[in-house]
């Protein structure tokens, strides 16, 4: 593992997801914030008002195209259901996809074309149900510990119908039936019931067990989220990262208002050779991790998220940030807040065993200067 | 002659004295000779001082440690100077105990601990200079009672991201179950600490200051923050040594061995419980 800190000299690192300072525009002049966003604003409208000279526009080709789809479809779907509509406008995307590389590069250009396709095919087919258009090169699917309270989990499972997954593992423990009711109605879900008290992470755990896709989502049951978001975990996980984290680059405070758990984390990363990932960590809700990263890290670990991240950075996983989450929860579930630190300073206990039973007890950040046989027990 | 793992020189501070009275300012000499007069009376508190090559600022710290109490034996452990600090440090009437190599970082406040025999231990550095009134808080505050009194000093935290030194020391302090200690610990000067501290926890340990910290934290001494002095500032850039040698990953390394010791005190989860069933996952 490479440590930062052992090359003599002082190297200065970039939290992971935060913009370099001090950027140069191609003019030469440096680029504030707000200038560099009006920059960015400016380019494409030029680009789009001489294509709509010529008639067409890269979003209209994509309007045309799903809009033809969208009167097939309509056509050969006299009844039209929403599954069968988002299925269909899964497929159509994705046989687009495949001829056009180009729109894999970048997760925005994508979106617009996506979003133009998805239009489109609603207009031709005169139907409309939420639906987020990506092409993955493998199988994806999503976990979830559901929420007892049904209103919530049809929140939460709404946004990720509108997602190309093949099954939405459900892990419900003793909740009312109503709940169970919700989860049903969700045409692609897997639902894991066991009729006891189950903590959330075992039962994620449990759910990665459960599913062998190429691309899983780890979704939060209790917090729904936009699913354009969690089409973006996806997207970055099909596209080469093993592991992809929630973005909290943006929500970051300054560092004597952060809690304690942040500080945990934040020298964890520090520890184990990514001062880069700063805060960000496996305990936030969503994640997504390639099959690959399942595997290095273990189903079974995944139970305890500071010893999985662990696991992952020291497993050379490619890790990457996915999309920011609003409101994430400063601690879950109803425990105190003394409760809560020691379950906490329990999986770090474990995380750092882990990374000292394959670094040593001082990671890479030796002791060369101290005389310790001037001395004798347990500081010599 | 270089003494490692021995007994080290210990000298007498009488003959230094003898010496020291010529040249000395009075009130320095007022002081000398009150100890000179019951020299076999022990010392309340036992003020420890590392010394390398500190020759710029030594005299005035030894100063001010002598005023910390009237019953004070000033120890200064003089390792590894070239600059003349030994000499200062015999003249200031201080006991020396000296090795010629270095010992390295904060290996001093073991051996200074070793041979101290004040009820309560004071460790301060050779290269700033804090003024005795400002001292006399932590040397009260184990007299009162406490075990250990720390700087309530937490380095500047206002940042988005910390120096790794003190993100380490919140980061310890939360592990450890006191997270109301913020970045106070023994890793930053001034620190006093009780004799009982000092048992429970053994005099090695205090040469990994975080690991110390751990052991006094993990021990249930009464460990309380006391007084803030802002180190930080008072500390002199040291630009050359962090760009050759720098501290920060010895002292990020130290955490780390004081998270070991840690998890090596109980379970796997070092006492913290768990309450997932994981047994489900099998």
């Amino acid at each position: 593992m490479r440590n930062p800190m052992n090359s003599g000299r002082k190297k200065t690192y970039r939290p992971i997801g935060r913009p370099r300072s001090k950027k140069v525009r191609p003019d030469g002049k440096r680029a504030s914030r707000a200038g560099r966003t009006a920059h960015a604003r400016r380019t494409p409208r030029t680009r789009g008002s001489r294509q709509a000279a010529s008639g067409l526009t890269a979003a209209g080709l994509y309007f045309a195209a799903g809009s033809k789809d969208g009167a097939r479809w309509r056509a050969a779907h006299p009844d039209r259901d929403a599954d069968s509509f988002r299925h269909a406008v899964q497929a159509g995307w994705a046989r687009l996809a495949e001829d056009r590389p180009d729109l894999g590069g970048s997760w925005t250009a994508g979106r617009q074309a996506a979003g133009a396709y998805r239009d489109g095919f609603a207009a031709g087919a005169e139907f409309r149900a939420p639906v987020v258009p990506l092409a993955l090169k493998g199988r994806a699917s999503a976990v979830l510990f559901a929420d007892p309270d049904p209103r919530k989990l049809q929140a939460v499972l709404e946004p990720l119908e509108a997602l190309p997954l093949q099954e939405i593992v459900v892990v419900t423990a003793d909740f009312p039936e109503a709940a169970l009711e919700a989860a049903r109605r969700c045409d692609r879900a897997l639902i894991v019931h066991l009729p006891d008290t189950m903590d959330p992470d075992v039962g994620r755990a449990l759910g990665a067990k459960l599913t062998g896709a190429d691309v899983v989502l780890f979704a939060d049951g209790s917090r729904p989220m936009p699913a354009e978001d969690l089409a973006r975990f996806l997207w970055e996980c099909d596209n080469g990262t093993d592991v992809v984290l929630c973005d909290r680059t943006r929500s970051m405070d300054l560092f004597h208002r952060r809690n304690h758990a942040l500080r945990l984390r934040e020298f964890l990363n520090f520890t184990i050779g990514r001062p880069d990932l700063t805060v960000h960590s496996l305990e936030d809700l969503p994640y997504a991790l390639s099959r690959r990263a399942i595997d290095a890290i273990g189903p079974r670990t995944l139970s305890v998220p500071a010893k999985a991240h662990v696991k992952a950075v020291l497993g050379g996983l490619r890790i990457g940030l996915g999309a920011a989450a609003a409101g994430l929860p400063e601690r879950p579930g109803d425990r105190t807040e003394a409760e809560w630190l020691r379950r906490l300073a329990g999986d770090y206990a474990e995380a750092w065993m882990e990374a000292m039973e394959a670094l040593g007890e001082r990671l890479n950040f030796p002791d060369r200067f101290r005389n310790r046989r001037a001395l004798g027990g347990p500081g010599g | 002659m270089a003494y490692f793992g021995g007994k080290p020189r210990v000298r007498s501070t009488v003959s230094g004295l003898r010496k020291r009275r010529r040249r000395l300012p009075l009130r320095n000499r007022t002081r000398a000779l009150h100890k000179a007069d019951h020299p076999a009376a022990s010392p309340e508190v036992s003020v420890i001082i590392p010394v390398m090559n500190e020759r710029r600022t030594l005299r005035r710290v030894l100063r001010e440690a002598f005023r910390v109490h009237p019953q004070t034996e000033v120890i200064a452990v003089v390792n590894g100077s070239t600059d003349g600090s030994l000499r200062i440090a015999r003249k200031c009437g201080a006991r020396v105990l000296a090795f010629d190599k270095p010992l390295g970082h904060d290996v001093g406040r073991s051996i200074g601990a070793r041979e101290a025999r004040g009820s309560v231990l004071l460790f301060i550095d050779a290269d700033m200079v804090i003024p005795a009134s400002r001292l006399r808080p932590f040397v009260n505050a184990v007299l009162q009672g406490a075990d250990v009194a720390l700087n309530d000093y937490s380095g500047p935290t206002r940042k988005l991201i910390v120096h790794s030194v003190v993100l380490a020391k919140h980061a310890l302090n939360a592990l450890l179950g006191r997270p109301d200690l913020g970045g106070a610990s023994m890793t930053a000067v001034p620190h006093a600490l009780s004799r009982r501290a000092l048992y429970a926890i053994g005099a090695p340990a205090l040469s990994v200051p975080p690991l110390a910290h751990a052991m006094v934290l993990h021990s249930n001494l009464d460990v309380r923050r006391v007084s803030r002095i802002d180190v930080g500032s008072l500390n002199p850039l040291r630009k050359q040594r962090e760009r050759t040698n720098s501290l920060e990953p010895l002292i990020v390394g130290d955490h780390l061995e004081a998270i070991r010791w840690w998890l090596g005190c109980t379970d796997a989860r070092a006492g913290c419980g768990d309450g997932r069933e994981r047994w489900r996952l099998r």
